[in-house]
This record gives C-alpha cells, sequence and structure tokens, in this order.
C-alpha cells in the first residue's frame, strides 16, 4: 500500500518530505542549538540575500508551520541575542514582557524611557516612534548647542518673571488705584468754564482707562500663584526629559561616535549579528556570549 | 523669770551655739567634700569616677546661711568640664576649654569652627543638658545622665552646619567638628556604656535615616535627577524597593528609597548611605554635595528626618517626652 502511494501521488508525497525535512532540520538546529541555522530556516530569502549577498529564494511556504511558535521561538534566540547586544548597544535593556516579547529601555537612569521592542526573529529594533523622533529631534538641536525643549522651558520662565512682578506689584497697584480715583473724584467734581469741559472730560477718560488696565492686571494677579506651580510642573518635567534625551545621546555618542554610525549599526543590525553567528560557528565556540 | 535671781531663764554655755556651730561645720564639711570631688574630677584617670564624681558635683548644696560660696559654677559647666575631661582622660585634644575671666563659666572651642563659635551645655538639670552653640543657640546633642544615653538632634545640626547665614561652617570645618562629637560619643558609648542615638550621623552602612514622610510628591526625585545630571552624577533606581541610588564615588553611595513594603502602616521613605569604610554619614553626604544638600534644603519639609526624640528622666522619675519641633 505505501509503496502505491508514493508511486500514485509523488508529487504530494515529496511535498510532505520537504516539510518533515524542514521540522526534522529544525529541530536539530535547536537541539544543538545552532542559532545561525534556526535564523536561516526561518527566513531563508533573507538570510541569502543579505548575509550570503546571493539571490534568495524563499521558504516562507515551510516557516509557515511554525508561525505558531513564534513566541517559543523568540524566547529561545532572544538568549544569545541580547548577550550580544548588551555589547554591540550597551545602553540598551530589554524586559521579556510576554512569552517572547521584549520591551527595549533606554539606559539605566532614573525614569529611563521605554523605547519599543526587540524583534527577536527578525534581528531589528522596533523603536517606539514618539520617543525616535524626540531624540532625533533633540540631536540635531545639540549641533546648535540646544536641547529639546529649551524653548519652551524659556517661555514658562518667561511667563513666571511676569506673574511674579504682577504678584509682587500688588501694593503698588493698591496705591495708584486710590490715587487715580482720588483724582478722578476731583476732575468729576470740578466746575469750570464752558470750554474746558471736553477737556476735563478727555482727563477723565484718560485716568478711568489707566485705573481699568490696573483692574484687569488684579485679576491676572489672583491666579498667578496657581499659574506660576503649573508652569513650575512643566519646566519640571521638560527639564527631566531634556535630561533623559542628553543622556541618551551621551550614551550613543560614547558607544558609535555619532549618532548617524549608530543609525547604521541599527539599520545592518541582522546581518552584522549572522556574521558573528558564523564567525563564532568557525572557530568552533558556541555560546561566547551565554 | 527666776524668781531668786530675777534673771531671765538662759541656757547653759556649753550648749549656746551649738546650732550655730552645726551649721557652719556642716557647711565645712559640705566645702571639704565639693573640694575632694573636684579634685578627684580634675585628676582621675577613671571614666567612672569623673562620671560620679561630676555628679556628686552637681549634687552639693554648697553654702548655706553662715558660710557663703559666692563664686560658684553651674550645672551646665560641671556638664562641659565632664565632657571636656572625658576627652582629655582619652587623649582627645583638638579643643579648647575656656573660662571667663571676670566671673565662674566655662566655654569650649573646638577645632574647625576655631574661636569663630563657642560651645557650651544649655537647660541643664542634674539629670542631662543640651550641648549648644551659643551664638545660634542650636542644641547639637542631649546628653543624658539619667537614662545614660546621648541623642544627636539632625534638625539643629544641619540648621547649625548649612543653614545659619551668620556663622558660615565650610564643609571641611563642619567635618572637623563633627569628628569630635563623635569622638565624645564614641568614649561615652566605650567607658560609661551610654546609649548613643547618632541620628543623622550614624555611619552604619545598614542604617536607615528614616524621614517624616510616607507619601512623597514624585517631582522630589525628578527634582533631584535633574541635579544630579548637573552635577554629573548618575542617578539610578534602586534594585529592590522604590526610589533612588546615586553613586557619587567610587566609596559612597546614596539610596534615597521606600521599602517593599511600603503598604505596612510606618514604612516612611529613608535614606541609606552606604561606603567602603563605613565612615560616612547622611551629614558628611549633605556637607561634602551641595548640590544634595540644595535639593535637601529646598524640600526640608518632606526630606527631614526624623528628629530624635530624647527621653528625659525628670526629678520625680517619670518619663516624659521632650518636644521637639518638627
Amino acid at each position: 500500500m505505501i509503496e502505491n502511494a508514493k508511486t500514485t501521488n509523488p508529487e504530494l508525497i515529496g511535498k510532505l518530505d520537504e516539510k518533515l525535512g524542514y521540522l526534522s532540520d529544525l529541530r536539530q538546529a535547536i537541539l544543538v542549538q545552532d542559532d545561525r541555522l534556526v535564523f536561516e530556516l526561518l527566513a531563508r530569502k533573507k538570510y541569502q540575500q543579505q548575509v550570503l549577498q546571493q539571490p534568495g529564494k524563499s521558504n516562507d511556504d515551510l516557516a509557515e508551520m511554525v508561525v505558531n511558535l513564534k513566541p517559543q521561538l523568540s524566547h529561545l534566540l532572544a538568549n544569545k541575542l541580547i548577550a550580544y547586544l548588551s555589547v554591540a548597544f550597551p545602553f540598551f535593556y530589554y524586559k521579556e514582557i510576554d512569552e517572547g516579547v521584549y520591551q527595549i529601555y533606554f539606559g539605566n537612569w532614573w525614569d529611563r524611557r521605554s523605547f519599543g521592542y526587540l524583534d527577536v526573529l527578525d534581528v531589528k529594533f522596533i523603536f517606539d516612534k514618539t520617543e525616535y523622533q524626540k531624540l532625533t529631534d533633540s540631536v540635531a538641536l545639540a549641533k546648535e548647542n540646544k536641547r529639546l525643549n529649551t524653548e519652551k522651558i524659556t517661555t514658562l520662565t518667561k511667563n513666571n518673571e511676569h506673574l511674579q512682578e504682577l504678584v509682587d506689584g500688588q501694593s503698588q497697584r493698591d496705591m495708584q488705584k486710590g490715587s487715580l480715583r482720588a483724582q478722578i473724584d476731583e476732575v468729576t467734581n470740578t466746575r469750570q468754564g464752558l470750554f474746558a469741559n471736553t477737556k476735563l472730560k478727555e482727563q477723565r477718560d484718560e485716568l478711568v482707562a489707566q485705573l481699568e488696565e490696573l483692574q484687569i492686571q488684579d485679576e491676572e494677579a489672583k491666579n498667578a500663584r496657581t499659574q506660576i506651580i503649573e508652569n513650575n510642573d512643566q519646566i519640571l518635567f521638560y527639564s527631566k526629559e531634556d535630561t533623559i534625551l542628553s543622556y541618551e545621546y551621551k550614551s550613543i555618542v560614547e558607544k558609535f561616535g555619532d549618532f548617524d554610525a549608530f543609525e547604521t549599526a541599527v539599520d545592518k543590525l541582522y546581518t552584522s549579528y549572522l556574521a558573528t553567528l558564523i564567525a563564532t560557528e568557525e572557530k568552533g565556540a558556541f555560546g561566547d556570549y551565554e | 523669770m527666776n524668781n531668786q535671781t530675777n534673771l531671765p531663764t538662759g541656757i547653759l554655755p556649753s550648749q549656746s551655739l551649738v546650732d550655730y556651730n552645726a551649721e557652719i561645720t556642716q557647711a565645712l564639711q559640705t566645702g571639704f567634700e565639693f573640694t575632694e570631688l573636684l579634685n578627684k574630677t580634675l585628676q582621675t584617670s577613671s571614666a567612672n569616677e569623673l562620671l560620679s564624681s561630676i555628679q556628686g558635683l552637681m549634687q552639693l548644696n554648697l553654702g548655706s546661711n553662715q558660710v557663703q560660696f559666692p563664686h560658684q559654677y553651674s550645672t551646665a559647666d560641671w556638664f562641659l568640664l565632664f565632657a571636656t575631661r572625658l576627652l582629655e582622660i582619652n587623649g582627645v585634644d583638638d579643643f579648647s576649654l575656656a573660662s571667663a575671666p571676670d566671673h565662674e563659666e566655662l566655654g569650649v572651642f573646638l577645632a574647625g569652627t576655631g574661636t569663630k563659635v563657642r560651645y557650651q551645655f544649655s537647660e541643664a538639670t542634674v539629670n542631662g543638658a543640651y550641648f549648644t552653640e551659643i551664638e545660634s543657640d542650636k542644641q547639637l546633642f542631649y546628653l543624658d545622665f539619667a537614662a545614660h544615653k546621648l541623642t544627636f538632634n539632625s534638625q539643629d545640626i544641619i540648621d547649625f552646619f548649612m543653614v545659619q547665614p551668620v556663622t558660615k561652617i565650610l564643609p571641611a570645618e563642619s567635618d572637623q567638628v563633627i569628628t569630635i562629637l563623635l569622638n565624645f560619643a564614641n568614649v561615652l558609648a566605650k567607658t560609661l556604656d551610654f546609649e548613643i542615638d547618632y541620628s543623622i550621623l550614624e555611619t552604619n552602612n545598614d542604617y536607615e535615616y528614616e524621614t517624616v514622610s510616607f507619601d512623597l510628591p514624585s517631582q522630589i526625585l525628578d527634582k533631584l535627577f535633574i541635579a544630579s545630571a548637573t552635577a554629573n552624577v548618575l542617578m539610578q533606581p534602586v534594585e529592590s524597593g522604590f526610589g533612588a541610588r546615586l553613586v557619587l564615588t567610587d566609596e559612597l553611595e546614596v539610596r534615597f528609597l521606600q521599602n517593599d513594603n511600603y503598604q505596612q502602616i510606618n514604612s516612611n521613605w529613608h535614606f541609606e548611605v552606604i561606603d567602603a569604610q563605613g565612615k560616612a554619614s547622611l551629614l558628611n553626604v549633605l556637607v561634602n554635595f551641595p548640590f544634595i544638600q540644595r535639593w535637601y534644603l529646598e524640600n526640608r519639609s518632606i526630606l527631614e528626618i526624623q528628629p530624635a526624640q530624647p527621653t528625659i528622666v525628670d526629678d520625680v522619675k517619670v518619663e516624659v517626652l521632650q518636644p521637639r519641633s518638627i
């Protein structure tokens, strides 16, 4: 019977053999901890194109079989990868928030930012867009000796100075208001000749306008204290963000020299890592990074 | 009236002036006792003998109606004599005891602050007294004879070394003064078995300097983070519990945190100071790292170390807590 099936359905049997062969290869690669081979088996075309620099042939149909094993595979491959990354990108830290799902943290300092995810199977950083944008913006500004939030902080600080002046000026305003009111009364009560009346009215309007201006300032001063506290909280928030960004930039420069070199290294992560795995394999030494 | 001689009823001459004489004798004996105690105080090399003779001096009531000792030292002076003699016996000499030229009063100058400021004991009773800097009236510690205990007063210590504008004490000067105070406390503990509450001067690495705060606005830590960056110190989260750690030098680290079990009542925020030699206290850190000092003083109502509360035993032997401002 078996012989018959093979001869009657050679194509199907061949495909099944191919699948069995694939799974058997993957199983063996995992058993001997050949991470390089696992990566190759998971995405052969990418491996052949990027690592071997050859025209690649896709094996996606085979790799599809293990799609539901991704969390376990990711967890398995993360071991050596993260050990490698801790040297190559020493400022990134990882937290496995779910099986095989690794969150990236930038730095080991206070309130470090959560910076995205590590795609282990793709050997790729998936940076949080907003956070990454802040970093690139601050890097660009650093060239002008500025920080991301310098302008915001300056504006808030100026606003606070203005508010403080309003608060401090209260007693002076009270005095001015008293004197203005007295003058208005005086002008109102003064009886003058017919021709002087227009002038008097103008004078009075001017005094009333001044008084109103002071009253507007009084209103502003009333809310000034709350506003100053709110502004201070904002300033603190922005200063903290600037401090964190400066630490991030500093760690990148310390490792890579400049930001461009860092971005290049990020882009080339897959090939660099696979090259390292090949090199360790050739030396016959597994687990250098364990 | 004696009818036969018309003389008033008299007293036998041999029995006259007895009380008068007894009173003088008593007073003179007390005087001799006093000089003996003072001799012992000045000459002994035993800490125990020094303590008992000083306490003797404090308890003696010198003088009576008949015999006057017009020039006497106060209880506070006896405390100071005790303290300086104890240091002398133990070979500590970086202080200078001074006597007022025109009356009986002692004061002491300490190396570090030199002649800038003078220290005395104040509010002295036979049971205890505060070691106080006179100008600022800051009470640096309470020496309790009754409870055999010395309690450092962290609040006044911070005020004295860091806040007062008048006496402006430099870090190196502070360190010297603190060394003498600690020497004195150590000698007390070693030779007389006094209990010492070091408070902000504690150097044990495991010690938790507890603050008055249970809740903390998160901005406090952010402020320290920003200040530390300017001072080129990296502030990091602690590994266990919640809070921050700052590595200040290769050998010195300060932590500010709340323990893991912070849900428990009385789990206040506290400082820890860890140094390789176990010689640094929180005060050393505050004195020597201006950015931490500034941050501490700016947020003092929240960060204040729990005030030490010396247990004062009063004359009727009832324990009361000396009320101290928070």
